[in-house]
């Protein structure tokens, strides 16, 4: 052995183990550490040991009790962690750990990776089927909430349940995230069925306010599903905003996208129901009178028929009545139809003297349409005679003389002055009559004079 | 039983408000089809009047009333005022 080192006075166990971990808390007194959950224990005392595991390295891990209780995420085995703590040392074993503040998963991704699949796990098994689901009564005297006793959610379920329906509550606050809430939840969701009578709802609401989804994760727990799955009461679900959507919401008997909408769900309006009682009551009231009225009806219609008997038989002597007068009348009708007939008959019967008569009535008549038609020819033949004598008149020569000329006759017509047989008497045609010139008056001259002579002796001659 | 048919007129009035409810308004059913004896008719709207107080007298008195569950000491939950 080397004497200088032999000189260094030694240390005791336990001093180096505490140097030791001052120097690890120290470099390391805040670090976040990703890697994988594994041999997750829960012990007795509400700490938490686990390891996180890499590929090739493992680092224990311990996570006290009351930081536990408010972790978001609840260790779970092979589940993809980023831890935040300090590394510590466990001087008992010659160990170092981290001593976890704070757990997160590994990426949003992981979670709802790990959320579907226990989705479809649950699923296949079930457990979501529509025929599972229980119907709402339709008006509950006592409603179970399970929720937190503090915070918004059951104050809001509270002042919405006071507006619509006055109703018995009953609170089993629970814890809604962190350590124990998971099995506070399930334990409240058993307890709500074994309830007494006295206690016992007529449905359940499961309720928490919105949140991160690690805030939301006991809601994806199997063991809550299951729970609420299992109820025998019914079950509304209201957990965190409308668009969070968790397992529980799909185990549940019908969802509700907030607290105050499960209010809603769960109860009638009471103001709604005295109005219609009101109306029950009138429509009560009124098919009363209605079934009184009808028997009424009905009694009267017997009554009726019942006095109409005497009349009945009135009737029957009006009918004979009638019928024998509408005899008689019919009878004389008959008579008086026959003797018409008859006497058309008669009528038509003539001796033939009126036949002759009527014939020589006819031919009478028609040899005077003849004479008249044969007159009106003669008379129409007439007037056209006279009116081609009148026209025969008007191109004759008369009319010519009455213009002053006049006819020059020698035994012929002289129309050329060569045709004038001098020596013989001429004769001279006027218009009304004749005058005889004598033949030795009569020259044929060419000279003017003579002319003259002649023109001046026949002016003499009148 | 008939969607009409009266339901029977006599014995205790229902506790709960729904079944009050569900029994007047099958009386008010058959009375309006008009085809109850008139004698039972009368029966029918002395039992519906009756109903209808149970509901209103239901609607009425009810007060929301919240109580809180608690572990007791034999491990039962109570009740206990909010």
């Amino acid at each position: 052995m080397n004497e200088e080192t032999s000189l260094i006075p030694p240390l005791t166990v336990g001093a180096l183990s505490q140097y030791l971990r001052q120097t690890l808390e120290g470099q390391f007194g805040h670090v976040r550490v990703q890697g994988e959950l594994s041999g997750v224990k829960r012990h007795t005392s509400g700490h938490i040991y686990f390891s996180l595991r890499d590929t090739d390295a493992s680092l224990d891990g311990v996570c006290w009790r009351g930081v536990a209780q408010k972790l978001a995420v609840q260790p779970q085995e092979g589940a993809s962690v980023v831890a935040t703590g300090k590394i510590t040392t466990y001087p008992g074993r010659s160990k170092y750990q981290i001593m976890v503040t704070h757990l997160e998963y590994a990426g949003l991704g992981a979670i709802l990776q790990q959320i579907e699949a226990l989705k479809k796990k649950l699923a296949a098994e079930g457990l979501f089927d529509p025929s599972r689901k229980k119907p709402l009564p339709k008006y509950p005297t006592r409603i179970g909430v399970i929720t937190s006793a503090t915070g918004a959610v059951i104050k809001d379920i509270l002042h919405r349940l006071e507006d619509r329906y006055p109703v018995d509550v009953v609170l089993w606050p629970v814890l809604v995230q962190g350590e124990g809430a998971t099995s506070q939840i399930v334990q409240a969701l058993e307890g709500m069925d074994q309830l007494s009578p006295d206690l016992k709802p007529d449905l359940v609401i499961l309720a928490r306010g919105g949140g991160s989804v690690e805030d939301l994760m006991a809601f994806n727990d199997e063991g809550v599903v299951r729970a609420v799955a299992g109820l025998k009461l019914p079950i509304i679900t209201a957990i965190g905003h409308e668009t969070d959507v968790t397992l529980v919401d799909f185990a549940g008997d019908v969802r509700a996208p907030t607290p105050t909408g499960a209010a809603e769900m769960s109860t009638p309006v009471a103001f709604e129901l005295k109005r219609s009682l009101v109306e029950g009551g009138n429509r009560l009231a009124q098919g009363l009178m209605r079934n009184i009225k009808l028997h009424h009806t009905t009694l009267e219609g017997i009554l009726h028929r019942l006095g109409q008997y005497p009349d009945r038989l009135k009737l029957r002597e009006q009918q004979v009545d009638d019928l024998g007068s509408r005899l008689a009348t019919a009878g004389r009708y008959y008579l008086s139809k026959v003797e018409n007939s008859l006497k058309q008959v008669e009528s038509q019967l003539r001796p033939p003297i009126s036949i002759i008569n009527q014939q020589k009535q006819e031919l009478s008549y028609f040899y005077k349409a003849i004479t008249l038609s044969f007159s009106s020819l003669v008379e129409r033949h007439k007037v056209n005679l006279e009116g081609t004598i009148r026209l025969l008149g008007s191109l004759s020569y008369k009319s010519t003389l009455k213009r002053g000329y006049v006819i020059v006759k020698q035994k012929h017509f002289v129309t050329h002055k060569a045709a004038l047989d001098a020596g013989k008497p001429l004769t001279l045609t006027f218009q009304d009559g004749e005058a005889t010139l004598g033949a030795n008056e009569v020259r044929s001259k060419s000279s003017k004079t003579q002319k003259k002579e002649t023109s001046s002796s026949q002016g003499a001659l009148f | 039983m008939e969607p009409n048919a009266l339901p029977k007129l006599e014995g205790p009035l229902p506790e709960k408000f729904e079944d009050a409810l569900e029994e007047l308004s099958q009386i008010v059913r058959s009375l309006e089809s008009g085809q109850v004896p008139l004698e039972e008719s009368i029966k029918a709207y002395e039992r519906g009047m009756a109903l209808k107080k149970v509901c209103e007298d239901r609607l009425k008195n009810a007060q929301m009333r919240v109580q809180k569950l608690v572990e007791g000491e034999n491990g039962d939950m109570e009740a206990t005022p909010l």
